[in-house]
């Protein structure tokens, strides 16, 4: 990417917190990453590449965890501020990963999403899950053909109460339900928010 | 995250060892835990589907379940490279055919390329087609050695023993009611003067004409060069359907497009 300005009409542009390319080889999913200070710094730089090029602040999104990797000296929230922090970049919450990596990992979503600083989160993120083929409920798979689960919409009204209504999208890429379930899903999320729009 | 680190080697190299199902004792530690096996999922049933969008017409011929092992097998050999994954599968049309080399269906190499010229012509720069009417309207006696510059979407591909644009244009048509199509030899010239991708039927002359316009000649060298593969071509009709199909530039177009 260029260092000029490149036009971009879109409200908000957004990247995973993810790695996906190794020289010449490119692997089409959001792959998990050491956090480390090397990496921070890497990321940091990388996000700065993008905002400067479209001319406004990039807002970074958490991926879904299936596994715990060895050598972290960063936490991923800790690691989000300081992202935050040192690049000016914003962040795209998807609660339905936050909640599905608590589950595959072990930790708590709730004090995950507690910890996220109200002015940065940009925009919202909600899907439905599935369980894993072989595994079952062990491993969940972040699988956009289902509805949003119970306790992601729990964790949504919980984050939105506390830091005020924030643009969401509610991924469903397939197979795609009748269009009268997938208006259900939006009017839920729009409940939601009126509810704390009307608190606020 | 770009950085040759051993992290990220090691992680490739895991997931390229888990999908051929022989994973080393000395691999990353991780690729033992059950998690992994969604990454070495995601991303081979993403490169699948990738290959299923970029190449409908082998993939309607063959059926998905036996498109979709072959196309696990491409991605297996050849992961992408870059993450434009409409431009995925550059070498498939090739793969099939050393896949099978006497297959019954000889035609799926050539219905690839042709689903690749289309991909190409979908993502080609865009050009000002050429105006018949005023290129036409130039001093006759210079016509002969005005030299036609092909749109940067301008493609063409054929066989002399294969009804390619039959079985191409059936399988986009999604036409599974058709069950016999005429054995005889066709090519496809595909076009995008604007926003859509247009693809007719063109006959042996007109694929000469082409190359020779692609080589730089003259009209008048590209009209022998026609005429010297069928010389009862009508050469009206044949640059009437070129023009219409805004297969010529206005001018020479620049060489950018995204497959450079």
């Amino acid at each position: 990417m260029s260092s000029s300005s490149v036009p971009v009409g879109s409200p908000r542009v957004s990247e995973h917190l993810a790695w996906s390319r190794l020289g010449a080889r490119y692997e089409p999913d959001l792959l998990p990453f050491v956090r480390n200070a090397q990496s921070l710094q890497r990321v940091v730089d990388h996000v700065q590449i993008v905002q400067e090029a479209i001319g406004r602040p990039l807002a970074v999104e958490n991926p879904s965890h299936y596994l715990e990797l060895a050598g972290h000296t960063w936490d991923e929230v800790d690691f989000l501020c300081e992202l935050v922090r040192r690049s000016g970049c914003r962040l795209l919450v998807d609660v339905a990963n936050v909640h599905l990596s608590a589950h595959n990992l072990g930790f708590a979503a709730e004090a995950w999403l507690d910890r996220l600083p109200a002015a940065a989160v940009a925009e919202v993120h909600l899907a439905g899950h599935s369980a894993d083929p072989r595994l079952g409920d062990a491993l969940w798979i972040d699988s956009h053909d289902a509805p949003v689960h119970e306790g992601t919409w729990a964790l949504y009204r919980r984050l939105m109460e506390r830091i005020g209504p924030r643009p969401t999208l509610i991924e469903w890429d397939g197979p795609l339900p009748a269009f009268e379930r997938l208006l259900a899903e939006a009017d839920t999320a729009r409940r939601i928010l009126g509810t704390v729009e009307t608190a606020s | 995250m770009n950085g040759p680190t051993n992290f990220h080697a090691r992680w490739f190299a895991a997931i390229e060892a888990w999908r051929s199902g022989n994973l080393p004792d000395e691999t990353l530690s991780e690729a033992f835990d059950p998690g992994f096996a969604v990454y070495a999922n995601t991303g081979l049933q993403a490169c699948i589907a990738a290959l299923e969008a970029n190449f409908p017409s082998v993939a309607h011929w063959l059926g998905g379940p036996c498109f979709r092992p072959l196309a696990g097998h491409f991605a297996r050999l050849n992961p992408p490279t870059d993450a434009r994954l409409i431009l995925y599968g550059e070498t498939f049309a090739e793969f099939l055919c050393e896949c099978e080399p006497d297959s019954d269906w000889p035609y799926l190499q050539h219905l690839a390329q042709q689903d690749r010229m289309w991909t190409l012509a979908h993502v080609a720069a865009d050009a000002v087609p050429l105006d018949f009417a005023r290129w036409a309207a130039q001093d006759p006696e210079s016509l002969g050695a005005a030299r036609l510059h092909l749109a940067p979407a301008t493609h063409w591909h054929g066989d002399s023993t294969l009804p390619l644009w039959d079985l191409w244009a059936t399988a986009r048509a999604a036409d599974i009611g058709r069950s016999t199509v005429p054995w005889r030899g066709q090519a496809v010239l595909t076009t995008r003067p604007a926003d859509e991708v247009l693809c007719c039927e063109i006959d042996a002359a007109g694929c000469a004409f082409l190359q020779a316009c692609a080589q730089g000649l003259p009209l008048a060298d590209a009209a022998e060069a026609a005429l010297r593969v069928a010389p009862e071509a009508d050469l009206q009709v044949l640059l009437s359907t070129l023009f219409a199909q805004g297969a010529f530039a206005e001018d020479e177009p620049p060489h950018f497009s995204m497959d450079s």
